[in-house]
């Protein structure tokens, strides 16, 4: 139904007092079960999981009027993150800590959120994220050995789609490896790869990696822990 | 959970992942170990096909509303996902628990259309679960059946254990109480079926013999032990009061229809000789408009969901439309939320009640004239007038629309050439009418959609002596209608028609087809609803190996007399009443809807207020 005769946003002087209200940016984790839900479908989830807390979103003032809403740094299917970021736009005042417990009410179990606050930069400031990736697989030293031979060429060339066809890119530079950690299901590398604008997922790497070495990983496990900005700070 | 871990090794390969997880708000977790019976709720059919199912958010909230039961969902994989299991040696699981299938006390399978059989063997196959019955020892995985094709279930007898007639809010408890007294006490199998029997609704097939005449009918069903002769549906006798849930799971993932639902009523007043729901869910049963207001509101609540849809077999005729309507609008607007009205009738349909849907709808109308012309809709009684129809379709080009769909049945009694052709003369018209229409949308040329599907007889309706004409016939109606179309402003979409062939041989089945299933299974039949999956010549085949032809079960004309094989079974019409409606459909006579004047079909006496009638 066409709600814009009777949105309880559309009058002159709501408009007014919204567009003073600063956006609000909610920081939540996507683990578990939740790790097979695409961005579109975590979207929709997350319209409903506000709709049902309650929470004085801000409608769109369109034909066709929805929610308010942007994803800092979609993630990518399969991947768990401790750091998504949600912006939104509220029609009034709410207590921050309430709006969470009462999210949190409302959302499946696997999807939680940790924080919420006014939002202090936008999204365009994010330049790395910090990930951590196991390589499930039995044979732990011999898989370590060659990913350290992979990593250490001078170049690491993958063919990335984009919007105009393929082209063959360097991420070599893109991609740091902080730390290894022999885990019990395998091997846990904690690396920060270039994020936002130009955007490098660690599994770029890690299927390369599967491909040219010819090695038996049964799974490949990422968790997104911490997004940069531009000048190394922790994004807010 | 182990299967946890390894579903992570191959998860991200198969198409959409977010089917098999499961963890969606609303789905219900308890102890396992804290629980007398677990329930698997099996829709034989994809996540998204079956979440979108009623009735089974209605019985998994039920089951899980009695703290000794816990029910979990179960769809049937997708080939992709199927694969990988099978070559990981997992099995078929609880999408709540993560536990399988074969740890669970009752499999439940819903019964929704004939080509979904077939999953059903596949899936209880993909839990390392024996699809016979007779091999299934003990009270462990007692295979139940419900919904509406089980009014005639007997192609399926030989997996089932048990099958539920009618409607299960009530019944289907009384059963699950009683299989948790037979596990407390250590009943063997076949006690707890012979006390399960005497539930209503409950029929367990095995208490019951059939035998056959040399012609290949049946001769007689005799009841064993102590089954009743006859199995009479359960039915709900006052839907205010019967249990709805407050809730539904709400997917991640898109589902074909993705909403709050309110089922406004049960039952239909209009008897259309071709619609087997019309019948079987006689009589009709109206919910008070409070009560489903508030049900409506209180699954918008928790679920989020920015949809209502009024559910029922013919929502214009809830006698409390128009206040149902004002209310929920009201609430509608001031929530965000949308309503949507499937099944409207065309002689109701008025330019208030259309006010009202062009609020809530914008996309193109439907409607359902069945057949071309006046004695054939006369011939099904679907008692609507080419004027109905015109003046429907003017009220929807003056308020605005410019395409129009239109369901038309193909294959009816008494059908010839001339009735095909009239479903194209008369989009043709509602093509004229259009073009001399003052009022309509300057500029823009109309389009009417003619939908034709072929006719499939079901038991419990008048039509359940006529033979379905065969593929040829079909196939050359549709061709000649095709031919005959003149205008390009009429689509002409009509469909293959040996799905609607097999569906017709199971619909009116008897048990020897349980071996033709499990032959065509063996074949690699399943998904048998889904054209790319689905092998005519394998279930031909299957058939011939079982000395069975499809012109016994689809295309025979039975005579009256003839011993069905769902003849043991009552759904509250009498053979009389069908009868009658077949002679008048015979001689072009209608039939008047309950509420002007009762047919007496005897569906009356289910309800416990004796003798009176069924509606106002």
């Amino acid at each position: 139904m066409s709600n814009q005769n009777f949105n309880p946003n559309n009058t002159a002087e709501n408009n007014r007092k919204i567009a003073l209200m600063p956006n609000v940016r909610v920081f939540y984790s996507k683990t578990g079960r939740a790790k097979y839900i695409s961005h579109l479908d975590i979207t929709r989830c997350m319209q409903r999981s506000l709709k049902r807390a309650g929470i004085p979103v801000w409608y769109t003032q369109g034909f066709n009027p929805h929610m308010y809403m942007t994803f800092a740094l979609p993630l990518a299917l399969g991947y768990e993150s401790e750091c998504e970021a949600m912006d939104l736009r509220l029609t009034e005042k709410v207590d921050f800590e309430k709006m969470k417990e009462d999210l949190n009410r409302a959302l499946p179990k696997d999807i939680v959120v940790n924080k919420i606050m006014l939002q202090n930069n936008k999204p365009q400031t994010i330049a790395k994220a910090l990930y951590e990736v196991t390589l499930v697989c039995d044979d732990k030293e011999n898989v370590a050995k060659l990913f350290d031979e992979f990593v250490s060429q001078d170049e690491i060339i993958v063919i990335k789609k984009t919007k105009k066809g393929t082209k063959p890119m360097d991420i070599k530079p893109e991609v740091e490896i902080i730390a290894k950690d022999f885990v019990e299901n395998g091997i846990k590398y904690t690396m920060k790869t270039t994020a936002g604008q130009k955007n490098v997922n660690p599994t770029l790497l890690t299927d390369l990696f599967v491909e040219k070495m010819n090695v038996d990983i049964k799974a490949t496990l990422i968790l997104r822990k911490q997004i940069y900005m531009d000048n190394g700070e922790i994004f807010e | 959970m182990n299967i946890k871990k390894q579903l992570d090794e191959f998860l991200l390969e198969v198409q959409k992942p977010g089917r098999y997880v499961g963890g969606e708000v609303n789905s219900i977790y308890k102890n396992a170990n804290e629980v007398d019976v677990r329930f698997a709720f099996c829709f034989p059919d994809t996540y998204e096909v079956g979440m979108s199912h009623l009735g089974m958010k209605i019985l998994y909230g039920l089951l899980n509303s009695k703290d000794y039961c816990w029910c979990e969902r179960v769809f049937a994989p997708w080939m992709d996902m199927e694969q990988k299991m099978r070559e990981n040696n997992i099995k078929l699981y609880g999408l709540e628990s993560f536990d399988e299938l074969c740890d669970f006390d009752i499999i439940g399978f819903t019964l929704q259309y004939e080509l979904s059989y077939t999953n059903i063997l596949n899936m209880l196959d993909l839990s390392g679960i024996d699809v016979f019955a007779k091999n299934r020892e003990g009270l462990k995985n007692l295979v139940i059946a419900g919904g509406p094709c089980t009014c005639n279930p007997e192609p399926l007898v030989d997996f089932v254990d048990v099958f539920m007639l009618g409607e299960g809010e009530e019944n289907l408890i009384e059963f699950v109480e009683l299989y948790r007294k037979a596990k407390q006490e250590n009943w063997s199998k076949e006690k707890l079926l012979e006390e399960a029997s005497h539930i209503q609704g409950v029929y367990v097939p095995s208490l019951y013999d059939v035998s056959y005449n040399e012609d290949g009918t049946v001769k007689e069903i005799k009841a064993l032990k102590s089954a009743p002769q006859t199995v009479k549906k359960a039915i709900i006798q006052d839907m205010s009061k019967t249990y709805y849930p407050k809730d539904f799971v709400v997917p991640y993932i898109d589902t074909v229809h993705d909403r709050a639902i309110v089922e406004v009523m049960r039952g239909c007043i209009r008897g259309c000789r071709f619609c087997q729901a019309g019948f079987i869910y006689r009589p009709l049963r109206e919910k008070n408009p409070d009560v489903l207001c508030s049900q409506g509101k209180s699954l918008c609540e928790t679920t989020g969901y920015e949809e209502i849809s009024l559910s029922s077999l013919s929502t214009s005729d809830y006698s409390g439309i128009a206040d149902l309507l004002d209310e929920l609008i009201d609430y509608s607007v001031e929530n965000k939320v949308n309503l949507s009205l499937p099944s409207l009738r065309i002689d109701n349909f008025s330019e208030d009640l259309l006010e009202k849907v062009k609020k809530v709808r914008k996309t193109g109308l439907t409607f359902a004239p069945e057949a071309g012309t006046q004695r054939m809709r006369d011939v099904i009684n679907k008692n609507i007038t080419k004027e109905d129809i015109f003046s429907s379709c003017k009220i929807a080009f003056e308020g605005g629309y410019t395409s129009v769909k239109l369901y038309f049945m193909l294959g009816l009694p008494t059908e010839t050439m001339e009735d095909c052709e009239g479903i194209i003369d008369l989009a043709q018209e509602i093509v004229g009418l259009y073009n001399h229409l003052e009022n309509r949308v300057k500029g823009k040329s109309v389009n009417v959609t003619v939908s034709v599907s072929t006719f499939v007889p079901k038991p419990f309706t008048p039509f359940q002596w006529f033979g379905q004409d065969d593929l040829e016939t079909i196939i050359k109606k549709q061709y000649h209608m095709k031919d005959y179309i003149t205008s390009k402003k009429i689509s002409f979409k009509y469909h293959a028609s040996k799905t609607s062939v097999l569906e017709a041989v199971f619909a009116r089945g008897d048990r020897r087809l349980s071996q033709v299933m499990y032959k065509a299974w063996k074949k690699g039949c399943y998904f048998d609803s889904w054209d790319e999956h689905f092998y005519f010549d394998k279930w031909l085949e299957a058939l011939e190996e079982c000395g069975l032809t499809v012109e016994f079960y689809a295309n025979r004309h039975r005579e009256i007399g003839e011993v069905f094989p769902w003849s043991h079974l009552d759904y509250g019409v009498s053979e009389a009443f069908l009868r009658r409606e077949w002679e008048k459909a015979l001689n072009s006579t209608t039939t008047p809807n309950c509420r002007e004047q009762c047919s007496g079909c005897g569906a009356n006496k289910l309800l416990e207020r004796k003798g009176g009638k069924c509606v106002e």
